[in-house]
C-alpha cells in the first residue's frame, strides 16, 4: 500500500443487462488517485462516468474488481459498515443538491455528523460556512436559497464531516456559467485548504481544465489522461 | 510465555492444595473437639445416673458393635443420646455432624473461588502489561521504520484504549506527512533536472540564430548593406534572448519556491491596470484596442507583483495571437466567493483538444507555433501557478465565432 494513493480502482467491471442489450458501463477500469489532488472525470453522457463514481462511492457494487479507499477495500465491508465508512471518509456533492427541505442550512450541514452521533465542532462548521459565503444564511430554509446557495450548502455538508475524499457528480449542472465557475473555484480552494481529495464528474471542458488531472472516459474505459 | 503461565498455574494449584490441607485439618480438629465433648457428656451422664449404665451401653451396643472408646462412632452416640433424651427428657447439644461435610465443601469451594479470582486478576494485569509492552514494541518498530523511510505500515492499535487509537491516528498522519515530504523532495529533484534540460533546450535555438547572424556579419562575401541588416538581425535575436532569459528566471524562481508569494489586501483595479500597461505598447503597435470593464474596485488578497505578471501573461498572449485591428477586453466581475477576471480576444483561438494542455510547461499549441515563432510556452504555466497558489483558478473557453475567453478567479 502506498500512502500517497488515497483511492485505487483495480480492474473494475460493471455491466447492465445481458445479451444484445448488454451495457458495459464500467469495463475493466483501473485508476489511482493521489491524496490532495483534484481529478476531473470527463466523458459524453452514457460513457459510464456516473456509474464509475457510484462504484467509487460504494453506492453500487461492482461485478468484479476492487475499490480501495485509504487502504480499505470498501466492498469487503458489510453493508452497515460500508455506510458508516462512507459517512466518515467520503463526502458527496450531487447535481440536485439533495438538501432536506424541512431543515435549515445549519441543520442540513450538521446532519451527517448527527447520524454517527459525532460531536459537532461549531467553530469548524462556522469556518466552513464563512469560507463558503453562507455565514448569514445559517437559518435560511432551502426553499428560499438560490441554486448556487443550495450547492454551497451541499458542499459545506460534504466538508463538515472532514472526509478524506469528496466525490462530486456534475455539481454545477444546474447552475449558470458564472455561478458554476464560482462554485468550482470554491470547491477547489476548499479541498486545497483542508487537504482533501476531489474527484469530479463534469461534461464541461472549462471546468475540467481547473483540475490537476483530467481522465476521459469512453464506453466504460479510460480513454485519455492529461496531467497539469 | 507458556512456560511462565504454566508455572504460575502450578503455583496457584499448590497454594490451593495447601489451603485445602490446612482447612481440612482445621475442620477435622474442630470436629474431633466436638466429638470429645459429646463423649464427655455421655460419661458425665453415666456418672450422674449409674442406673442408666446398662441401658446406655445396651443401646450403644444395639447401634454399634464396635468398642465404644473408639471415637469414630459419633452417629451411634448421637442416636443413643437421642433415645435416652426421649426416655428421660434429658437435653443435650450434639456436634454438628451432618453439617460437617457441608462446611467442608463450602470452605473448599470458597477457597477455590478465591484462588481463581486472584489468579484471574493476576492474569488480567499481566495481560494488560503484555498488551502495553506489545504496543510500545509496535510503536518503536514503527518509528524505526520511519527512520528507514518506510511510511506505510502503521500500527492501528485497534483493540487498545482511546488514547492509543489517537496515537495511532497521529502516527498515521505523521506517516502521510513524511511520505508526502519524501515524495515532494524526489519530485522537486526530478523537476529541477527537467527544468535544466528544458531551459538549455530553449536557449539553443535563439543562440543558434545569433551565431548565424554573427557568422554572416563576419563573413567575407557580404556587402555593407547586408552586414548592417545582419547586425540588426543579431540585435533583435539578442533582445529576444534577453526576454526569454527573463521569463526563464521568473519561472525557475517561482518553481523552486525561491519566491514566496506574499498576498496582501490590495486594490485589484491597480493590479489589472498595471498588467494592461505592460502590454499596452505592443497592443498599440498592432492597433489592438484594450478595453477594461470594471465597475468600482475590489480589495482582494493577492500578491500585487506576481498577480500582475499572471494577468499580463494572458493579455500578452491575447495580443500576440490576435490579428491587427481587433479588440481585447478585460472584464472584472464579482461573484459570491470569488472575483472573476475575464480576458477576451478575437484571435486565432485554441483547438478544443489542446484546451486542457496549454498550461503545461513549455507547451505551445500547434497553430501558435506556426503563426508566431518566438515564445517558450511558459506564460500560461506561470499564470496558473501564480493563481493556484493564491486559491484561484484559470480556464479557457473557445468563443463561438473566433477568439478565446480566459476566465481567472481569485478568492474574495
Amino acid at each position: 500500500m502506498n500512502t500517497d494513493i488515497i483511492l485505487q480502482l483495480e480492474d473494475l467491471v460493471k455491466y447492465y443487462g445481458s445479451g444484445e442489450s448488454l451495457v458495459r458501463a464500467v469495463d475493466h477500469t483501473s485508476l489511482q488517485v493521489e491524496r490532495g489532488r483534484f481529478t476531473a472525470i470527463v466523458g459524453r453522457s452514457g460513457s459510464g462516468k456516473s456509474t464509475l463514481l457510484h462504484l467509487i462511492g460504494g453506492l453500487d457494487r461492482p461485478d468484479e474488481g476492487r475499490v480501495i479507499i485509504d487502504g480499505t477495500d470498501i466492498f469487503s465491508l458489510k453493508n452497515d459498515q460500508l455506510a458508516q465508512f462512507r459517512r466518515k471518509k467520503i463526502g458527496f456533492v450531487f447535481q440536485d443538491y439533495n438538501l432536506i427541505p424541512s431543515l435549515n442550512v445549519w441543520e442540513n450541514v450538521v446532519l451527517p455528523l448527527g447520524l454517527d452521533s459525532r460531536k459537532v465542532d461549531t467553530a469548524q462548521i462556522n469556518e466552513i460556512l464563512r469560507k463558503i459565503g453562507l455565514e448569514d444564511k445559517k437559518n435560511a430554509m432551502p426553499s428560499v436559497l438560490s441554486g448556487g446557495q443550495k450547492q454551497r450548502t451541499a458542499i459545506a455538508r460534504a466538508l463538515a464531516s472532514k472526509p478524506a475524499i469528496i466525490l462530486a457528480d456534475e455539481p454545477t449542472g444546474n447552475l449558470d456559467s458564472q455561478t458554476e465557475l464560482d462554485v468550482v473555484s470554491l470547491l477547489k480552494s476548499c479541498v486545497q485548504e483542508f487537504g482533501q481529495t476531489l474527484v469530479m464528474i463534469t461534461h464541461d471542458e472549462t471546468i475540467a481544465q481547473m483540475a490537476d488531472r483530467i481522465i476521459e472516459i469512453e464506453d466504460g474505459r479510460i480513454g485519455g489522461k492529461v496531467e497539469n | 510465555m507458556d512456560g511462565k503461565s504454566d508455572k504460575k498455574l502450578t503455583g496457584y494449584l499448590l497454594a490451593y492444595l495447601a489451603f485445602a490441607v490446612l482447612f481440612s485439618g482445621f475442620l477435622f480438629s474442630v470436629w474431633r473437639y466436638h466429638t470429645a465433648k459429646e463423649l464427655q457428656r455421655v460419661l458425665f451422664l453415666l456418672a450422674e445416673h449409674p442406673e442408666l449404665e446398662t441401658e446406655v451401653i445396651g443401646l450403644w451396643e444395639k447401634y454399634d458393635q464396635q468398642d465404644f472408646t473408639e471415637l469414630t462412632t459419633t452417629d451411634a452416640i448421637i442416636s443413643a443420646m437421642e433415645t435416652i433424651e426421649e426416655k428421660y427428657g434429658y437435653r443435650m447439644e450434639y456436634a454438628p455432624r451432618r453439617m460437617f461435610w457441608g462446611f467442608w465443601c463450602a470452605g473448599m469451594l470458597s477457597g477455590a473461588v478465591m484462588t481463581a479470582v486472584l489468579g484471574y486478576f493476576d492474569w488480567r494485569g499481566r495481560r494488560k502489561n503484555e498488551l502495553f509492552k506489545e504496543q510500545i514494541r509496535q510503536l518503536s518498530e514503527c518509528l524505526a521504520r520511519f527512520q528507514r523511510g518506510e511510511f506505510d505500515k502503521i500500527p492501528g492499535f485497534d483493540n487498545a484504549s482511546e488514547e492509543w487509537m489517537q496515537l495511532g491516528e497521529r502516527l498515521k498522519e505523521l506517516g502521510f506527512y513524511f511520505a508526502a515530504l519524501k515524495k515532494r523532495l524526489g519530485e522537486e529533484e526530478n523537476n529541477t533536472k527537467a527544468l535544466i534540460t528544458d531551459i538549455s533546450h530553449q536557449l539553443k535555438t535563439p543562440l543558434a540564430s545569433l551565431r548565424m547572424s554573427y557568422e554572416l556579419v563576419t563573413g567575407d562575401a557580404v556587402t555593407e548593406d547586408e552586414q548592417r541588416e545582419f547586425q540588426a538581425q543579431g540585435e533583435k535575436e539578442m533582445q529576444k534572448l534577453e526576454e526569454l532569459l527573463d521569463e526563464l528566471v521568473n519561472l525557475s524562481r517561482l518553481e523552486m519556491h525561491m519566491i514566496a508569494l506574499k498576498p496582501v489586501s490590495a486594490s485589484l483595479k491597480e493590479t489589472v491596470t498595471e498588467a494592461v500597461s505592460r502590454i499596452y505598447m505592443k497592443a498599440r503597435q498592432k492597433d489592438i484596442t484594450v478595453g477594461v470593464e470594471m465597475e468600482g474596485d475590489f480589495t482582494v488578497c493577492h500578491d500585487v507583483k506576481w498577480t500582475a505578471e499572471a494577468f499580463a501573461n494572458v493579455l500578452e498572449n491575447a495580443v500576440k495571437y490576435s490579428e491587427a485591428h481587433t479588440a481585447v477586453t478585460v472584464r472584472v466581475v464579482p461573484l459570491t466567493t470569488n472575483v472573476l477576471i475575464e480576458v477576451e480576444d478575437e484571435g486565432m483561438g485554441i483547438a478544443k483538444e489542446e484546451l486542457s494542455q496549454i498550461y503545461q510547461r513549455f507547451y505551445r499549441g500547434s497553430r501558435a507555433k506556426e503563426t508566431v515563432k518566438e515564445g517558450a510556452g511558459v506564460g500560461l504555466y506561470l499564470t496558473r501557478m501564480i493563481l493556484e497558489r493564491q486559491g484561484g483558478t484559470i480556464s479557457a473557453k473557445r468563443k463561438a465565432r473566433r477568439g478565446t475567453v480566459f476566465k481567472m478567479t481569485l478568492p474574495l
